[in-house]
């Protein structure tokens, strides 16, 4: 059992028991069992999407703790790439015909691909980072995407991007969607396509530090965003979890060491300037105190908000300095979440996908009936409930969002007390929640008299025996 | 001419001084005041200045107008807030009485606080979200104190829907008015494939034409190699050199809220804005240099006439035995027209109706384009596209019908002036009081009233007639028909049938593809009763000027033939003596018009 609560272990436990039944039943199956067991003890997906120059890479490199991915061009990323951890570092070219093919690198970068981009379906790139322990992160390339009323205007660009974010969507257990301003209606429903819940999505509010009128404006840019993400995410509830202002520019260089005691000494010397005057003088190739190519790298490394308003923190030296900008850029509050929350849903999801892949082979195979009984025992297998709840949710959710039977499913597998799943206070007695649940059962029998889909059907049947097992 | 390294005094100047002399010295001496008064008022005309900003969504583009006009928030800012209609900024003189904001609707206008302005026009806005909204205002006109652009007029548009090419073409326009179209592009990154589709769109006007790119302050380092990426990227596609700024809008709005003085000026400069304000006048100066010819061209006309008149003099005196025969021949041709004048009048008729006639021709051909337009756009993106932003759409709807019926009214009254009007007269004068005449019956008012008339938002222009320079009036669809000729004239109650498409738009395709419908008919009508009522008011004043001209010209013929009789009969010594004053007075008014011409030449084409 994990701290976070979330039966993990026992989720896990009984898909390694299932996967064990179906080795025992052949040799090939084996093999199945064996591929079906990779995915299911690999550390989650997570697939960063979002607009052109969004902040993707930035974002990336952060979390990874390094400067791997390439953000300087404009098209910087044109292709997938998926960041593993493991060792030795390496990078292997995966072809969309399935083959592989090793990527000659120079010290961490790529030096010499000579595979066509439109050939690669993805990088697969291993790094002995402990910080990708507990997730794989997919990079994309952007989603160019342009408001609707441009379609006319922009055929033409309708992007490589769209395609392999979407292919490469299809193996992530959750996303992350970053945008800079509020996402567009086509970049939403481009989302929804991917098919990410609001439980296995998270958005995230990048360039926080440049929001509004950025760091020369009357308010504080950071404090700024953080108003904007809070209502982004009652506005956004129905797309993603929630959504987190960060600062890019200042985790990439915070999380990655780049930051040294000559920075520290030199964006100090600097203090006591006016603002619009610091704006100035970083503008310009003047010589000052400190020269120009100082006060570039000063800039490239922090952005405008942080090179103004670090001057006092420098004087306590680099490390205080990068602990100002890693308290500044978000990023511990979206690592937070990241492991609690998507990480958790995540999983739930992973495990859901090898349900379905369960339930595929028992239609390939001549031994279904054997491996129906494998999958109908893990169905009904207490602690794969919450799974199973979440397939539900996944399906309401292409079917019929707005349906309260939606909302009640996404409640159950959203908390984890027996309370909070029913919609009470946390603090609730067990004889408030017995009739809280006989009150819900009593509402599903009823609902499942009028109900308007198939996939309505089937998560009353689930939700009348959730609820029936809370009534007792 | 002595010292050369002195720079030539500005052409305006020289024209102003050469027409002084020409009114003062040669036309009122010689009895021709009324086209040294016409030449006078056309020269100190105000032409219109007017700057449109345009730009994909969220470059800051009603930042910068507030920017250039030096108001924080003259046009409403925020991260929630998207411009939905256009908005023009003028100073507090020029606006309604006692300036403030008012917001257009198709058929009236109505006074509002600024405060309340951004509910009304941006896509976030209380109002334009409202769904019980029947109307919604499709423009605004925002009056300015201290405004810091003057009477230069500063159009904030709507960057919703993309880039509009309409208004690439608006800068193609600008031999006729003076307008300036800026573009307001991202500092993070080069100019975008639309961006650069849109300046190529400008076509010729391209010098109309600047690139702003805003936000530097918060791109410090990455703005000036995007200003010479952006530059030398349109050297490379166009082959000219379009003038690519960096401005800091929240700068300039701090600096301007300064007190006046150096450290304002300081702040203002490096914040861009100064430079900005600067080209724009440059790119402007047409609107003192097209005034300044047009007067001259006026006076021209008065110089030519004397000269005929002249010569004619000179003649007689050399020749009086074929001079007389020639002048009488022609007196009896002009006497044979005044008696038969009904012969006269039939053709005038005639040409009236075929002018009519294009008119209404070239009205059906755009309103054919505009449903054209929109019913394949309807069809290619959904009424869902349009019902995201009813308000957006339909404004640019009425843009369509209004440019389209300005279009047609310019067709009319320019070939009002070259094929009867000028053919006939060769005279600004008469032309001048006729077209007077004529819009005022446009403009539904009198000529007495209200100063917009004078204004002239470029649409109805005499004297660019008179230049053979006919401008489209795109910028009276922008601006707003109604600010130009008037709100409640007979164009107007075509456009009563907007807020119903506000409503139709809403209700769905069928709906509004009927009201569509409906509408071009209606302005269909509308236009050809506007143009029945001019012809009925411009026929009789056609009429009563031509009855005169001829009396006048009848009387001056009369005169020139006495004269050649009596030199006939006068001695050799007072002949001679007559003829080299006469000579001497010929030369002096062809050199004058030989100066004013050089001069028109370099105001209309030296000026780009």
């Amino acid at each position: 059992m994990t701290a976070s609560g979330m039966p993990l272990d026992p989720v896990r436990a009984g898909l390694d028991r299932a996967l064990h039944a179906l080795a025992a039943l052949g040799p090939d199956l084996a093999g199945h069992a064996n591929r079906i067991g990779a995915i299911l003890w690999s550390p989650p997906r997570i697939v960063i999407v979002g607009r052109l120059k969004a902040g993707k890479s930035t974002l990336v490199n952060a979390l990874i703790g390094a400067k791997i991915a390439d953000t300087a061009a404009l098209e910087a990323t044109s292709v997938v790439s998926v960041y593993q951890e493991g060792a030795p570092a390496r990078i292997e070219a995966v072809l969309l015909d399935g083959t592989r093919a090793p990527v000659p690198t120079e010290r961490g970068r790529i030096h010499g691909l000579d595979i066509a981009p439109h050939d690669i379906a993805y990088l697969h790139r291993w790094l002995p980072s402990a910080a990708i322990r507990d997730y794989t992160l997919v990079d994309t390339p952007g989603l160019a995407t342009l408001t609707a009323e441009n379609e006319a205007r922009t055929r033409r660009v309708l992007i490589d991007g769209y395609d392999q974010t979407r292919t490469a969507s299809v193996d992530a257990d959750a996303a992350v969607f970053l945008f800079d301003g509020a996402p567009r209606a086509d970049e939403i429903d481009f989302l929804r396509q991917l098919g990410f819940t609001p439980l296995t999505t998270l958005g995230v509010l990048s360039r926080a530090d440049g929001f509004g009128e950025g760091a020369l404006g009357a308010r504080d840019p950071l404090a700024h965003a953080g108003e904007h993400a809070t209502r982004l995410s009652a506005q956004l509830a129905d797309t993603v979890m929630t959504v987190v202002p960060i600062a890019g520019l200042l985790a990439e260089t915070s999380h990655t060491g780049a930051l040294t005691e000559a920075d520290a000494r030199a964006l100090h010397a600097m203090h006591g300037i006016d603002p619009f005057d610091l704006i100035d003088l970083l503008d310009s190739d003047d010589d000052a105190l400190v020269p120009p190519h100082v006060r570039g790298r000063l800039v490239d490394l922090m952005g405008e908000y942080g090179t103004i308003h670090g001057r006092s923190v420098a004087a306590q030296g680099a490390a205080a300095l990068n602990d100002w900008l890693v308290t500044h850029s978000g990023v511990p509050r979206l690592q937070n979440l990241l492991a609690s929350h998507l990480g958790v849903f995540a999983a739930v999801k992973r495990a859901h996908r090898i349900l379905g892949e369960l339930d595929r082979l028992a239609y390939s195979r001549p031994e279904r009936e054997r491996i129906r009984d494998i999958v109908d025992r893990l169905r009904s297998d207490p602690a794969l409930h919450t799974v199973v709840l979440f397939g539900h949710l996944e399906a309401m959710l292409g079917a019929d969002p707005a349906s309260p039977v939606t909302h009640e499913l996404r409640r159950l597998v959203e908390h984890s007390s027996p309370a909070m799943k029913l919609g009470l206070s946390p603090t609730a007695g067990p004889d408030h929640v017995r009739a809280a649940a006989q009150d819900k059962l009593a509402w599903a029998h009823a609902q499942a008299l009028v109900t308007l889909t198939a996939a309505e059907d089937a998560a009353l049947v689930a939700l009348i025996h959730t609820y029936g097992n809370l009534s007792r | 001419m002595s010292d050369v390294a002195a720079p030539p005094a500005p052409a305006t100047d020289r024209a102003a001084a050469l027409l002084e002399t020409i009114t003062t010295k040669i036309l009122r001496p010689f009895q021709f005041d009324a086209v040294a008064d016409l030449a006078a008022r056309r020269a100190a005309q105000d032409l219109a200045r007017t700057v449109v900003v345009v730009g994909e969504v969220k470059r800051g583009k009603s930042y910068l107008v507030n920017a250039l006009v030096g108001v924080r928030d003259a046009s409403p800012v925020g991260v929630d807030v998207t411009t939905s209609t256009t908005l023009s900024f003028t100073d507090t003189d020029a606006g309604a009485p006692g300036g403030g904001t008012e917001l257009i609707y198709p058929d009236r206008t109505e006074a509002i606080t600024h405060a309340d302005l951004e509910d009304w026009v941006s896509c976030e806005g209380a109002r334009v979200r409202d769904a019980r909204a029947v109307e919604l205002p499709t423009r605004a006109v925002v009056a300015v104190p201290g405004n810091r652009m003057g009477t230069t007029t500063v159009i904030d548009t709507p960057g919703v829907g993309g880039l509009d090419p309409s208004y690439a073409a608006l800068a193609a326009d600008s031999a006729a008015r003076a307008c300036v179209v800026v573009i307001v592009c991202d500092a993070s990154t080069p100019l975008t494939a639309p961006e650069m589709e849109f300046i190529s769109g400008a076509g010729a006007g391209v010098e109309a034409l600047i690139v702003v790119v805003t936000k530097t302050d918060k791109n410090v380092r990455r703005w000036r190699p995007i200003v010479e990426q952006n530059t030398a990227l349109l050297r490379e596609h166009l082959g000219r050199e379009i003038p690519v700024l960096g401005v800091s809008s929240l700068r300039a709005v701090a600096a301007a809220e300064m007190p006046p003085g150096a450290s304002r000026d300081a702040a203002e400069h490096r914040s861009g804005i100064t430079a900005l304000r600067a080209l724009i006048e440059t790119k402007l100066a047409v609107a003192g240099q097209l005034p300044a010819a047009s007067g001259l061209r006026t006076a021209v006309g008065g110089l030519s006439s004397l000269a005929d008149d002249l010569a004619v003099q000179i003649a007689a005196i050399n020749d009086a035995a074929r001079v007389v025969p020639d002048l009488t021949a022609q007196l009896d041709e002009l006497k044979e027209l005044k008696d038969h004048s009904q012969q006269w009048e039939q053709y005038l008729q005639r040409d009236l109706t075929l002018i009519r006639q294009n008119a209404t021709d070239e009205l059906d051909r755009r309103l054919d384009g505009i449903r054209e337009k929109w019913t394949s756009r309807i069809n290619k993106n959904g009424m869902e596209v349009l019902r995201k932003n009813p308000q957006h759409f339909t404004a640019e709807m009425e843009r369509d019908f209004q440019s389209a019926m300005a279009e047609s009214m310019t067709v009319f009254l320019e070939q009002l002036y070259t094929t009867i009007v000028k053919p006939r007269f060769d005279s600004d004068v008469v032309w001048e009081e006729i077209y007077e005449q004529v819009v005022a019956t446009l403009s539904g008012r009198t000529l007495d009233t209200h100063s917009v008339a004078g204004k002239r938002h470029g649409l109805l222009d005499p004297s660019m007639l008179t230049m053979g320079v006919m401008g489209s009036s795109m910028l009276g669809g922008i601006v707003g028909l109604s600010t130009v000729v008037g709100v409640g004239a007979v164009v107007g109650i075509a456009w009563v049938g907007f807020n119903l498409g506000f409503r139709a738009m809403r209700a769905g395709k069928t709906n509004l593809l009927a009201w569509m419908r409906e509408t071009t008919a209606a302005t269909k009508t509308a236009t050809a009763r506007t143009f029945e009522s001019t012809i009925a008011l411009a026929r009789p004043e056609i009429v009563i000027r031509y009855r005169e001209h001829l009396k006048t010209s009848i009387a001056q013929l009369q005169t020139q033939i006495k004269d050649a009789e009596e030199s006939a009969r006068s001695d050799t010594a007072a002949r001679e003596k007559k003829r080299d004053r006469l000579e001497n007075n010929l030369k002096v008014v062809k050199g004058n018009i030989a100066r004013a011409e050089a001069l028109i030449a370099e105001l209309t084409g030296a000026g780009r």
